[in-house]
C-alpha cells in the first residue's frame, strides 16, 4: 500500500520538529530517508505509525494517508499500528521465548489454533532469515540471541502482525557488518511484498538498498527521487553537500 | 594529582564508614536481643500461650504470633489489590492525566500520616461506625490503610523499573495496553511487586499504635475469629515491658518479632535479586 504524507507538521511541547512535510512513499519499494542527526527522521516514522502520540506533548497538523485511509482518523491508534509496523534502532527482545516474541501480535489478534500459530512462527522467522538459526531453540528466552538476531526477530515479530508498511529506524546502527548484510538482504527480499521505509545514517547502506531516497533536513524535505537520481544528479545544493559529506 | 587521590580515598573511607555504621547499629540491636532474649527462646516459648499471674510472666507467645500473622494477612488482603491497581494506573494508564498528580500527592500524604492517627481513624471507621468492635478485622483493615501507600510506591517503582522499550515495542505492534500489561509488564514487575508486599507485611507486623486502639488485647485466644480481639507480638512486648511483667520474655518476644521481620525482608531482597538477574 502506498503511503502519503501531506503538509504534515509535528512537534513536542511546542517545539516544532517536522515542518509541512509532503511526501509519497512508493508501494512495495524500499524508501530510504537520510538526513543529518536531529532532522526529524525518527519523529516522522513515529508519527506515521502513531507511536509519537505516546510521548508527552505531541502535537501535529496535516495528514498522513495509507492508501485512502487517514492514519489519524481512527480514535484507536492500535488499528493503524498493526498495519504499519515499526522496528526500532535498539534491538528489543520481549522477555518471552523466541517463538512467543513472534506470536505476540497474532495471539492478540485472535489466533488460537496451535498448528496455525506454529506455521505463522516458522513462516515469519523464515521471512526474517532467522529460522535456520533458531528452529531448534524456539522455546529459549529471546534474550539469549545476539544483537543481529534480535533485530531480525524484531522484524519477524513485526511481520507476524501482517503489516502493509514496515518502518525501520536505523535498524543496523548497533550491528556488526555481517548482521547488517543479512538485514539488508532481508529488506531487499521483503520489498515487492510490502512498502518499506528505512531511516539510515549510512549513505553506503542507502546506496545498496534504496529504490527511492528522501533527503530530510531541519524537519523539511529538501529533495526526493530515485536512488540513481539522488546519488548521481542531486539538484539541491544541500543534497549535494550532504551526499559529499560536507553537511 | 596526589591531592585528588587523597580526596578520593577520603570519600571512599566515608562511604565505607557509613556502611559499617549501619551494620554496627543492626549488629548491636541483634546482639542485644540475642543476649537478653535468647535464653527465653525455646520450642515451648513458640508453641504455648502466655501463663502465670500477671499473664506473661511465664509461658510462650503462640497466640501473639498467630495474631500478628493474621493481622498481616488481613492487612495485605485488603491493601494489595487496590495498591497494585493504583500503581498500574499511575504508570500505565494515567501518563498524561491530572488525576495521576492528585493520586501521587494523596499517596505521599497517606505515607506521612502518623500510625496512631491511622489507628484512631480505624477505631472510628471500623470499630465504632462499622460495628466490628475491637477485633482482628478492625485491626487488620487499619493496618491495611497504613501499608497501602507502601504497596503503591513499591509497585509503582517495580513497574517503572520495567524496560520502557518493552512498552514502545509492544504497543507499536498494535496490541492493547491491557494485553501488554498482562503478558509482559506485570510478569516483569512481579518480583518487585511481591518484594514490596513483603516489606509492607513487615511494616504491618511491627506496627503497634494502630492495633492498640483497634484490635489488640492483653489476653485473647487464637480462635481466628475476625470479630474478636487478638494478641499481637508488638503489643504483647509493650505490655510485658511497660508493666514490668517479664523483661526476659519481653526481649524474647522482641527477638521473635525482629527475626520475623528479617525473614520477610530477606525474602523481599531475594525476590529483588531474581528480578535483577532476569532483567
Amino acid at each position: 500500500m502506498a503511503l502519503y504524507v501531506k503538509n504534515f507538521s509535528a512537534g513536542f511541547a511546542g517545539h516544532q520538529i517536522l515542518k509541512t512535510v509532503t511526501l509519497r512513499f512508493k508501494k512495495n519499494q524500499i524508501n530510504v530517508i537520510v538526513g543529518p542527526s536531529g532532522c526529524g527522521k525518527t519523529t516522522l516514522l513515529k508519527s506515521i505509525n502513531r507511536t509519537a502520540e505516546m510521548e508527552k506533548g505531541f502535537s501535529f497538523s496535516g495528514e498522513i494517508r495509507l492508501g485512502k485511509e487517514n492514519v489519524y482518523a481512527n480514535q484507536d491508534p492500535s488499528v493503524i499500528r498493526r498495519k504499519i509496523g515499526l522496528v526500532f534502532q535498539t534491538p528489543v527482545a520481549l522477555p518471552l521465548s523466541i517463538k512467543e516474541n513472534v506470536l505476540f501480535g497474532p495471539r492478540y489478534f485472535g489466533c488460537r489454533d496451535k498448528p496455525k500459530l506454529a506455521t505463522v512462527a516458522e513462516h515469519c522467522l523464515q521471512r526474517a532469515g532467522l529460522w535456520a538459526e533458531v528452529k531448534d531453540k524456539l522455546d529459549l528466552p529471546a534474550r539469549t540471541l545476539s544483537g543481529g538476531q534480535k533485530q531480525r526477530l524484531a522484524i519477524a515479530r513485526a511481520l507476524a502482525a501482517e503489516p502493509e508498511v514496515l518502518l525501520l529506524d536505523e535498524p543496523c546502527s548497533s550491528l556488526d557488518p555481517a548482521s547488517t548484510k543479512l538485514i539488508e538482504a532481508l529488506l531487499l527480499d521483503l520489498a515487492g511484498q510490502l512498502t518499506i521505509v528505512l531511516v539510515t545514517h549510512n549513505l553506503f547502506q542507502a546506496n545498496r538498498v534504496a529504490h527511492e531516497v528522501i533527503f530530510l533536513m531541519d524537519g523539511q524535505v529538501i529533495e526526493s527521487g530515485s536512488r540513481d537520481q539522488m546519488f548521481s544528479h542531486p539538484e539541491q545544493a544541500e543534497t549535494k553537500a550532504f551526499f559529499s559529506g560536507l553537511l | 594529582m596526589n591531592w585528588r587521590h587523597g580526596q578520593d580515598r577520603l570519600w571512599l573511607a566515608a562511604f565505607w564508614g557509613a556502611g559499617l555504621l549501619i551494620l554496627l547499629i543492626l549488629g548491636s540491636i541483634l546482639s542485644c536481643l540475642l543476649i537478653k532474649g535468647g535464653p527465653a527462646l525455646s520450642l515451648d516459648f513458640l508453641t504455648t500461650g502466655p501463663k502465670g499471674t500477671p499473664l506473661g510472666i511465664s509461658g510462650g507467645i503462640l497466640p501473639c504470633l498467630k495474631g500478628t500473622i493474621s493481622l498481616m494477612a488481613i492487612a495485605l488482603t485488603a491493601a494489595a489489590f487496590p495498591g497494585i491497581v493504583t500503581a498500574v494506573y499511575l504508570v500505565e494508564f494515567g501518563e498524561h492525566s491530572r488525576l495521576k498528580n492528585i493520586i501521587n500527592l494523596t499517596v505521599q500524604c497517606m505515607a506521612g500520616i502518623p500510625s496512631i492517627v491511622t489507628g484512631l481513624f480505624g477505631y472510628a471507621l471500623f470499630v465504632v461506625y462499622s460495628g466490628f468492635g475491637i477485633s482482628l478485622l478492625a485491626g487488620g483493615l487499619s493496618l491495611g490503610i497504613m501499608v497501602f501507600p507502601v504497596i503503591v510506591v513499591t509497585a509503582r517503582d517495580a513497574l517503572l523499573g520495567v524496560n520502557p522499550l518493552y512498552r514502545l515495542t509492544g504497543l507499536s505492534l498494535g496490541v492493547s495496553r491491557r494485553y501488554l500489561l498482562v503478558r509482559v509488564i506485570l510478569p516483569q514487575a512481579l518480583p518487585g511487586i511481591l518484594s514490596g508486599l513483603l516489606l509492607a507485611a513487615g511494616y504491618a507486623a511491627g506496627a503497634t499504635a494502630p492495633i492498640m486502639v483497634t484490635a489488640a488485647a492483653i489476653s485473647a485466644g487464637s480462635s481466628g475469629n475476625l470479630f474478636t480481639p487478638v494478641m499481637a507480638l508488638p503489643y504483647h512486648l509493650y505490655i510485658l515491658f511497660s508493666q514490668h511483667i517479664s523483661l526476659e520474655n519481653a526481649y524474647g518476644t522482641a527477638l521473635v518479632l525482629v527475626l520475623l521481620l528479617l525473614l520477610l525482608n530477606t525474602t523481599a531482597l531475594w525476590l529483588r535479586r531474581i528480578k535483577e538477574k532476569g532483567a
